[in-house]
């Protein structure tokens, strides 16, 4: 069975940078898969190539075993991968509902003269996009926030409504850039319970995350970056007693 | 005094619509489509071409001067539509990713290219519209109507409706249409409208194009109240719009629509206390003022890129 997503030795350089140097990993179907590393690791130049933000400078992305190194995002996301960001990206000027039913935009296909004339063709998908936004701003928690500006919520909540807007898009493979920076302790156990139930909804979850009790409570698999290299690839047992992770976190020891 | 305000209302109604074509460019591009003032004198061409035309084979003689009109709005409309979709596509596209003055200067660029292109081919003066014929006396050359003070010609009501209905109509669009919400949020952040699977580049494509629909509006309008059409008439009308734009805090939609009323109003009103003899400079001294006092305009949340 061909796994979900799979990286063959993705590489991006800027300039003489390579920010990612020859990572080949696999996402199996269901799984969610933990991406960490050190700051500065390469993590989140790793999902930019995988969500085509820019394209891979070489190696390639297979997405369901199809080529998606070169497509352009708005492709990418029809075919079916979403993803959140570290530093929170809503659209701001938009209330919490109206970001979450923009991106519907890419499973709905009303034309401007049925939504002009408000055609009933038109305002059928229209009511079924309201309602699938607002199960899904249920869903993560910020229903009492949907007709307030999106700018507004509480930063615990954008991120939140993010998760949302990308869920939005029906993605089968769903990537979140760290979800629990600057969250409290409480928070973070409120999102790993919320990554649970995205994973229970048949998603496969490939995640940035600093938080190690994060991290450890809700992978099935973990890849470790460091310096853009892939150093280990693992269960999180087995990641958790390498020599060469440990290495890359705590330094290496003295022998002098 | 009155009279003047009512002037003013008028032109500002046009200059709003062209301003809206400044300002949704510049919401999702950051880009001042210095080309836009061009955009709008084919637009004129096209409509006076078409009027003149209609006017020669007798055509207006048979169904009268609106249908013609309203052909002639047709067509330049879609000229200039065409031209808006092809200089994105030629000369904007693949600048996107390049320092964000070399967009500006290929803007500059393809302004005067498309004047002098109008110049060579169609000559530098200017044509006229059809405003003697017994078809456009019949209708729009009635005497005006008197209300009060106010003396209202019924050209002047055309401008009027049309502006109005068209700023109505691009409301509606932007908020209401699923292209309209995708506009909204590419205009927010591109990157991001890319990954909620909206199709950037066509979002582009379909402002340029409303865009130019708009200005072209406008030029046949213009052209009507000038009686003529001429090959530099982009530069006058794209700085006044883009001067409405700024005021109104440019990238807003809204912010356009108020902007161009208020710069003919503010016009109006610079004519009536300083005399007509400096009617342009009004606008430019207002565009300055604006610049110092409040670069992001009226209703702007950003302030305006340094371009």
């Amino acid at each position: 069975m061909t796994p979900l997503l799979e990286c063959r030795s993705v590489t991006k350089r800027f300039g003489g940078l390579a920010a990612v140097d020859d990572v080949s990993c696999v996402v199996e179907e269901g799984s969610v898969t933990a991406v960490i590393g050190p700051n500065g690791a390469g993590k989140t130049t790793f999902f930019n190539c995988v969500s085509s933000i820019y394209p891979a400078t070489s190696g390639e992305v297979r997405f369901e075993g199809v080529d998606v190194t070169r497509l352009a995002p708005h492709v990418v996301t029809r075919l079916g991968i979403a993803r959140t960001f570290q530093n929170i990206r809503l659209f701001r000027g938009m209330s919490a509902l109206e970001n979450v039913i923009t991106a519907r935009h890419c499973r709905t296909k009303a034309g401007v003269v049925a939504s002009l004339l408000r055609l009933p063709s038109q305002r059928r998908e229209e009511a079924e996009s309201e309602a699938i936004a607002r199960e899904l701003l249920a869903f993560v928690g910020v229903a009492k926030w949907a007709d307030s500006a999106a700018g507004s919520l509480p930063y615990g909540d954008q991120r939140r409504l993010e998760i949302a807007r990308a869920l939005a898009t029906e993605p089968s493979l769903l990537l979140l850039d760290e979800p629990a920076a600057g969250m409290n302790p409480r928070e973070s156990q409120d999102l790993v319970e919320l990554i649970r139930r995205i994973s229970k909804r048949g998603l496969t979850v490939l995640l940035i995350e600093h938080h190690m009790k994060v991290v450890m409570g809700i992978s099935t698999h973990i890849v470790v970056l460091d310096h853009g290299v892939k150093i280990a690839d693992g269960t999180p047992e087995a990641v958790r007693n390498d020599s060469k992770v440990i290495e890359a976190y705590l330094g290496k020891e003295d022998v002098t | 005094m009155l009279q003047n305000l009512w002037n003013g209302l008028v032109q500002g109604g046009i200059y709003a619509i062209v301003a809206l074509g400044y300002t949704m460019v510049y919401g999702i591009l950051l880009l001042i489509n210095f080309a836009h003032g061009e955009v709008l004198m084919i637009g004129a061409y096209t409509g006076v071409a078409t009027l003149a035309g209609c006017a020669g084979t007798g055509a207006m003689e048979a169904v009268g001067f609106m249908p013609c009109l309203a052909m002639a709005i047709i067509g330049a409309t879609c000229v200039s539509a065409a031209y808006g979709f092809a200089i994105e596509r030629a000369v904007y596209r693949p600048l996107r990713g390049a320092p964000s003055l070399s967009p500006l200067i290929g803007a500059i660029g393809v302004s005067m290219v498309l004047q002098n292109y109008v110049m060579r081919t169609q000559g530098a003066s200017p044509i006229y519209a059809p405003m003697s014929h017994p078809a456009y006396v019949a209708s729009l050359g009635a005497s005006n109507w008197d209300i009060g003070p106010v003396s209202i010609a019924p050209l002047d009501l055309v401008v009027l409706v049309v502006c109005v209905a068209l700023m109505a109509g691009l409301w509606m669009f932007v908020q209401r249409t699923r292209t309209g919400t995708a506009m909204r949020a590419t205009s927010q952040d591109r990157v991001m409208a890319g990954l909620v699977g909206i199709d950037v580049n066509r979002v582009i494509s379909v402002t340029f194009v409303i865009g130019s629909a708009l200005a072209a509006v406008a030029g046949v309008l213009l052209a009507l109240f000038n009686t003529q059409a001429k090959y530099d008439m982009g530069f006058t009308s794209g700085m006044k719009a883009f001067t409405a734009a700024v005021l109104g805090g440019i990238g807003n939609v809204p912010g356009a629509m108020l902007g161009g009323v208020l710069l003919g109003v503010a016009e109006a009103v610079g004519i009536q206390l300083l005399g007509a003899e400096y009617k342009e400079v009004y606008s430019f001294v207002i565009l300055l003022a604006v610049l110092i006092v409040r670069p992001k305009g009226i209703l702007g949340e950003r302030v305006a890129e340094k371009v």
